[in-house]
């Protein structure tokens, strides 16, 4: 099979006998009699490509048009019309048409344009895929961790955790630069568009969650002390196992874990607990007492799906980094990442799907 | 309806929703199937042979107008505003019987476009000529494909009778069919240019689909059709049969 395709046109005749001709010629089709049914057909099931008569009852071609590409990007039109007019062919082309034919069609050639089409978009998604897998390299396994590097390194460098000597602490600024310059570069170099909803495909196994919560207390209790702020684990027992990437679901937890103590305020107390055990999914909850305005800020950050931050990419700070981050890896595990701000108290809750 | 036996006439009449109606008689001499042009014959600039002339024309500079655009003139003018999903109950009525079909407008003028076309005395549609004696209004694309290859093994029939060698496999019949798609492309720009809405020209479209879509039947051994010949075919394994040693 070449690429599935559905003929739209009124006439029986033709749509009847293009569909055979694309049927011998590889292709899997089926037909719609109007825009209408045109509309209803793609919502049932995805076409490669949608070949498009224009002056049709009900629902015209253009009208059409107009819903397909706005509804059904993925899909590719190419219009078709007995009646040769330029400015409908540009108008055509303009609202996302592929091509503009004017019959009577030569099938073969028809044919021809098809296979070229689909060889195109197969071309382009196979592009996407790598600029998806890269943009998602650069921005999970590049991007975030450094950032919890580079904050690290600030505490470490405050002697948050003991006093550092002249050397020491000349060669924790040098690394700090090295990451900030990684982190900075590695955002410039992100397109958003390509990131997607962190879908990556990699070996999931059963894990129990207290596995993936491992060393996610310590790390909270060692920034929280270097903050002064208070921490308490409320997770006890055993929790669910669920089928996940275990190295990047415990991340995705230890980011979301530096960006609590990262918005609390000095004596604020960060509390994590596991949420509500339902059928489906389980969730897990930081709370962060005191945060200023930083937990709003965050909060208001996120409120804004990442492919459409663009090049304000950059100006995002590093706790929204690591949320956004935590929330592709959350997503990819069938759940969700929610932060909530009260009056200066935070709420983080994360779930992950059963499944 | 002529009452004279030399000529055959076929009435197409369009009766739409809003209460008008269009009539067309065509009169064919029924020993040549020719045309019987009445009256004064329009001959607009895009009947003009040089005017989009088709890639395979075979007549030469001394024709002035393309033959097949001479007997359309008057059908375009007639419907050179009309779209081609309105509706229409169109009847046809010749003297051995009346068809009646409720259909779109571009429907029913793709059948009176093909009579107009095959009787134009143009070379290439010529061979389609008898089709038009056993005209089959509204036909689906399967009776059509059934008439063209029916008529053809005819002619071959007839060579034979004749001395000739008869092409059974039909490859000729592709030829016949890929060169008139040339002429409706041709035909097609013409028309596109006389109207304004599209009626006129997915009616050619109509024709050129079916005929397009012939040579790929042919080359799939009429496997569609051929399950209706299951005794004529059942009947020649018998026979083999009995000549088995």
């Amino acid at each position: 099979m070449v690429g599935k395709v559905l003929v739209v046109d009124d006439e029986d005749t033709l749509r009847l006998t293009i569909k055979a001709r694309l049927s011998a010629g590889g292709f899997e089709t089926d037909g719609a009699v109007d825009g209408e049914e045109a509309i209803a057909k793609l919502k049932q099931a995805p076409f490669d490509v949608v070949l498009l008569d224009i002056n049709m009852p009900r629902m015209d071609g253009i009208t059409a048009l107009g819903i397909i590409s706005e509804q059904f990007p993925a899909t590719d039109v190419i219009m078709l019309t007995g009646f040769a007019d330029f400015s409908t062919a540009i108008d055509c082309l303009k609202k996302g048409a592929k091509d503009y034919l004017v019959k009577p069609i030569d099938t073969t050639e028809l044919i021809t344009r098809m296979r070229s089409l689909l060889r195109a978009r197969n071309s382009e998604a196979a592009l996407d895929t790598i600029r998806k897998t890269q943009a998602s390299f650069l921005f999970d396994r590049v991007v975030a961790p450094v950032v919890k590097i580079y904050d690290a390194l600030g505490n470490l460098k405050k002697g948050d955790l003991g006093k550092l000597s002249k050397d020491q602490s000349a060669l924790l600024t040098g690394l700090e630069e090295i990451a900030e310059t990684v982190i900075s570069q590695g955002v410039h170099g992100l397109d958003p568009v390509f990131l997607g909803g962190g879908e990556i495909s990699e070996d999931r196994k059963e894990v129990a969650l207290e596995k993936v919560l491992d060393g996610v207390p310590d790390l909270v209790s060692v920034l929280a002390r270097s903050k002064d702020v208070e921490f308490v684990s409320h997770v006890k027992g055993k929790l669910p196992k669920v089928k996940c990437e275990e190295g990047r679901l415990r991340n995705a937890m230890r980011s979301v874990a530096v960006a609590a103590v990262g918005i609390a305020a000095k004596g604020a107390s960060v509390s994590l607990d596991a949420g509500k055990d339902s059928a489906d999914k389980v969730s897990f909850i930081l709370k962060v007492s005191k945060s200023g305005d930083k937990g709003q800020k965050l909060s208001d950050q996120l409120e804004k799906p990442l492919e459409s931050i663009g090049g304000k990419l950059q100006k995002l700070d590093h706790d929204s980094l690591l949320l956004y981050s935590a929330r592709r890896a959350f997503t990819a595990h069938g759940g969700s990442l929610s932060v909530n701000s009260k009056k200066g108290e935070v709420t983080i809750e994360c779930t992950v799907s059963k499944q | 309806m002529n009452p004279d036996p030399k000529i055959i006439t076929l009435l197409y009449k369009f009766h739409f929703d809003d209460g008008t109606e269009k009539d067309f008689s065509i009169e064919l001499r029924a020993d040549s199937l020719q045309l019987i042009l009445n009256g004064s014959v329009k001959k607009p600039e895009w009947t003009k042979l040089k005017y989009h002339q088709c890639d395979n024309c075979p007549l030469d500079d001394s024709v002035e107008h393309c033959p097949v655009a001479v007997n359309l003139a008057s059908l375009v003018e007639s419907f050179q505003d009309s779209i081609s999903f309105e509706k229409t109950t169109v009847t046809v009525q010749t003297k051995e019987r009346t068809f009646v079909k409720d259909t779109t407008l571009q429907k029913g003028l793709s059948a009176l476009v093909g009579i107009y076309m095959v009787t134009s005395d143009c070379p290439v549609m010529d061979k389609l000529r008898p089709m038009v004696r056993f005209h089959l209004p509204f036909a689906t694309a399967r009776e059509t494909i059934y008439r063209a290859v029916t008529m053809y093994l005819l002619a071959q029939f007839f060579i034979m009778r004749r001395g000739g060698e008869p092409d059974w496999d039909m490859k000729h019949l592709s030829e016949i069919y890929k060169a008139i798609s040339l002429v409706n492309h041709g035909v097609s720009k013409r028309i596109s240019n006389a109207s304004n809405k599209d009626a006129n020209v997915n009616a050619v479209v109509i024709l050129h689909s079916v005929g397009e879509s012939l040579p790929y039947v042919i080359d799939n051994g009429l496997n569609d059709i051929e399950p209706l010949f299951a005794d004529y075919i059942k009947n020649i394994v018998d026979f083999n049969e009995t000549i088995k040693p």
